[in-house]
């Protein structure tokens, strides 16, 4: 409490935190993902919509990963920085934006490859797509918030 | 200030959190186990299969035709279940050999995005059950559906032609063959069936008329055969054990 640093940095810290939750429901998602992956278990092809063509594409896996596994890893990481954050370590939160900028590229080109390559969405894919577009727009509302 | 560890100490409880839970969902047989939700009552289930229409005639199958299990399968060769499940039942197969009928109906989703190639696959099979090579083709679609499921339509046609050379068709039947009538009735005739049972997704199987196989029954080979043990206790004919008794 003694210096105006800490202050400032306490102000902010719900978006951080915020951020570390969000990171959590992605989190949760793709090591779902990863383990389903894993146990080689496939959801039956429905009448409506095709999940199982993007979870077994091509680009399911990378280099013999499951993608959802590197998913897993990033998000883990943005929680510890966002968490990290939110107790005033400033320097993180950059490295934070830095981290979901690069998922959300990441993102995109998933959101390519199932819009344009394979011709389906799987909807739990699409919810890490949300989730990751949120940290990224909660990390630059932090930055405008600080700006003001 | 403990403000500086905390953050830390919630990032060990989350990552065990997070690897123990991992590890329950992965030991878990139940998960994608929801009760099969149009796997009627017994006596119900086997009410509405007798009223079925008869699909095509004949169906393509294999087996023993007075075996004492009988599989019936409604499948969509781009479905990957399907090609987990046809995975499965080669297992099947290995170990029951003809005691276990099977039979394969078509049931192709073509208005799925990312199924468009589902109907000309179904087409290829039955063209090539035209020359007596049904389960051979059967088995190259389903074992070959990543590669071929992602192509346009010409090129999965020529991709289809090319696995007909390869099983010692010939080609030039098995393409007229494809756009005919006789091939295109049979598939109807399955979907008719398919629709009146009714199929919601595929691989829907049916075990000796009287219920549908749930997800895991058909994605777990533990599971499958479990099912299939049942069936022949049920009726009275243990099989792989007592194969080996009968022989003494």
């Amino acid at each position: 409490m003694s210096t105006p640093e800490i202050n400032n940095a306490s102000k902010i810290a719900l978006i951080p935190l915020l951020a570390a939750l969000v990171a959590l429901v992605g989190l949760g998602d793709s090591v779902y993902l990863t383990v389903q992956h894993y146990k080689n278990e496939l959801p039956p092809c429905e009448i409506v919509h095709g999940c199982e063509l993007v979870l077994t594409s091509a680009w399911s896996e990378i280099l013999g990963v499951p993608t959802s596994l590197f998913g897993a890893i990033a998000y883990f990481i943005a929680f510890a920085l966002a968490l990290l954050a939110a107790f005033g370590n400033r320097s993180l939160w950059t490295l934070f934006g830095v981290q979901a900028v690069l998922m959300s590229l990441f993102t995109l080109w998933l959101l390519y490859l199932q819009g344009y390559v394979i011709g389906a969405f799987c909807q739990f894919c699409l919810l890490s797509a949300i989730t990751t577009f949120t940290l990224l727009i909660l990390f630059i509302v932090s930055k405008l918030f600080r700006a003001k | 200030m403990s403000n500086k560890n905390l953050p830390i100490f919630i990032i060990v409880i989350v990552l065990i959190a997070v690897v123990i839970a991992a590890i329950a969902l992965f030991r878990n047989p139940g998960t994608t186990t929801p009760p099969p939700k149009n796997t009627n009552t017994n006596s119900n289930f086997a009410d509405t299969y007798a009223k079925l229409p008869p699909g095509a005639q004949p169906s393509q199958s294999k087996g023993d035709p007075a075996a004492k299990v009988t599989i019936e399968e409604f499948g969509d060769f781009s479905c990957p279940t399907c090609g987990l499940f046809h995975q499965n039942l080669k297992d099947i197969e290995k170990s029951y050999g003809s005691k276990v009928r099977i039979i394969f109906r078509h049931f192709p989703l073509n208005n799925v995005r990312g199924h468009e190639n589902s109907y000309n696959a179904a087409r290829a099979a039955e063209a090539a059950g035209r020359q007596g090579r049904f389960w051979e083709m059967q088995n190259l679609l389903f074992t070959n559906q990543k590669t071929w499921t992602v192509m346009s339509e010409g090129e999965a046609k020529k991709t289809f032609s090319d696995y007909a050379k390869s099983i010692g068709i010939d080609v030039a039947n098995f393409e007229q063959e494809m756009l005919g009538q006789l091939v295109s009735a049979r598939i109807a005739d399955d979907m008719n069936r398919g629709k009146a049972v009714p199929v919601n997704g595929t691989p829907t199987v049916i075990i000796n008329g009287n219920r549908m196989l749930a997800n895991n029954e058909i994605a777990n080979l533990p599971d499958l055969r479990a099912v299939i043990e049942a069936e022949f206790q049920k009726a009275g004919a243990p099989a792989q054990s007592n194969s080996n008794q009968n022989a003494q």
